[in-house]
């Protein structure tokens, strides 16, 4: 049987909210109509974003790239760049302390601002699938007041495996869970618990703060930890905190993909032909 | 300094992480989660093991410091 998937008007909405939310968090929600929502979300991811830029000196962009294009800079800080309007902004009304001369070791709250700026581009990103769930809510609504995807998306991202759970997939949601927060952790203790830390491996920081709020809440406390000499699986331990990271957001666009599939399949009436995948491709 | 057998267990822990996420994303049906699990895991493993001993292969062989003076 074809997989099932949202009408083409549906999915033409879908796509105009995602690049609008990826451009500024909180402008796909403006369109579908939620205003208090969307305001929310944009006061909010932007208000972290610019909270957490300030208390770092804005050198989070020391840790990615620009291009200078025309009058503009572009700007590129991962997870930063997630909010791509806020941080290309801000790239261009700010530079980094450091490229005037100063210490970052003079900023001390600058690993709360990273913090706060990596959950604010986090955050941001996840304002695309949400958005796109409600316009899905609103094109196709569910008789069965189901969770919309975006919702169980959002609640993928921020635990792995809690997305699964609330859609009734608890085999999943547990294995995804164990596995993945299994891993983090064993890949903290090969690193001695000092391997989360964006000042010392800015690299691998990006995917371990994908894991959701088990690293935002264990960001801040791990930071006195200190690696004394190289242990022998450090970097393992670096891998699995990070690719644990990047496994997450698989597993949230899996937790979409299932909670969509469900709210289609819920609502198909029997008699009506299936919308689906196959039928598409044979027309 | 680190001990290959170790290595070899971190590899099949990391192998059953990433055969659980593509076999979750694959299947949908709790039974067929659990039977593309060991596939995927020994397929991953093994391919990487065996990369592995092709490079120590090499580094013992062709690619040794006196391998050209031979």
């Amino acid at each position: 049987m074809g997989e099932l998937v949202p009408a083409e008007a549906t999915r033409d909405r879908m796509l105009q909210v995602i690049g609008l939310s990826f451009l500024f968090p909180g402008l796909g929600h403006l369109v579908t109509g939620a205003r208090g929502l969307g305001l929310a979300w944009m006061l909010i991811a932007n208000a972290a974003l610019l909270s957490g830029f300030h208390l770092a000196g804005y050198t989070q962009f020391d840790y990615g790239f620009s291009w200078a294009l025309g009058g503009i800079k572009l700007v590129v800080a991962l997870p930063e760049s997630l909010n791509f309007g806020g941080t290309l902004l801000i790239g261009n009304l700010a530079s980094s302390v450091e490229a005037g001369g100063s210490y970052i070791e003079n900023l001390p709250n600058r690993q709360l601002g990273y913090l706060l700026s990596g959950i604010a581009g986090i955050l941001s990103v996840a304002s695309a699938p949400h958005a796109a769930g409600m316009v899905l809510a609103q094109m196709e609504p569910s008789r069965e007041g189901r969770l919309h995807p975006g919702k169980v998306a959002l609640f993928a991202l921020l635990i792995p495996g809690l997305g699964h759970a609330m859609i009734g997939r608890r085999f999943k949601a547990k294995l995804l869970g164990f596995s993945l927060l299994g891993m983090f952790v064993l890949g903290l203790a090969l690193g001695g618990f000092a391997d989360f830390d964006r000042q010392r491996h800015g690299y691998y920081w990006i995917g371990q703060m994908f894991i959701g709020l088990l690293a935002w809440l264990s960001y801040l406390p791990l930071l006195p930890l200190k690696m004394g000499n190289v242990l022998p699986y450090q970097d393992t331990g670096f891998t699995f905190t990070s690719v644990a990271g990047l496994f997450n957001i698989v597993v949230a666009l899996d937790a979409y993909h299932r909670a969509e599939s469900d709210w289609l399949e819920a609502d198909r009436p029997k008699s009506d032909p299936i919308a689906s995948v196959d039928a598409e491709v044979s027309a | 300094m680190s001990n290959i057998f170790v290595q070899f267990i971190l590899l099949l822990v990391f192998s059953f992480a990433l055969a659980a996420v593509v076999s979750c994303y694959r299947d949908d049906d709790p039974q067929d989660v659990m039977r593309g699990i060991p596939r995927r895991m020994a397929l991953f493993a093994g391919t990487v093991a065996g990369l592995a001993f092709l490079a120590y292969v090499l580094g013992v062989s062709f690619l040794a410091p006196d391998s050209l003076s031979a």
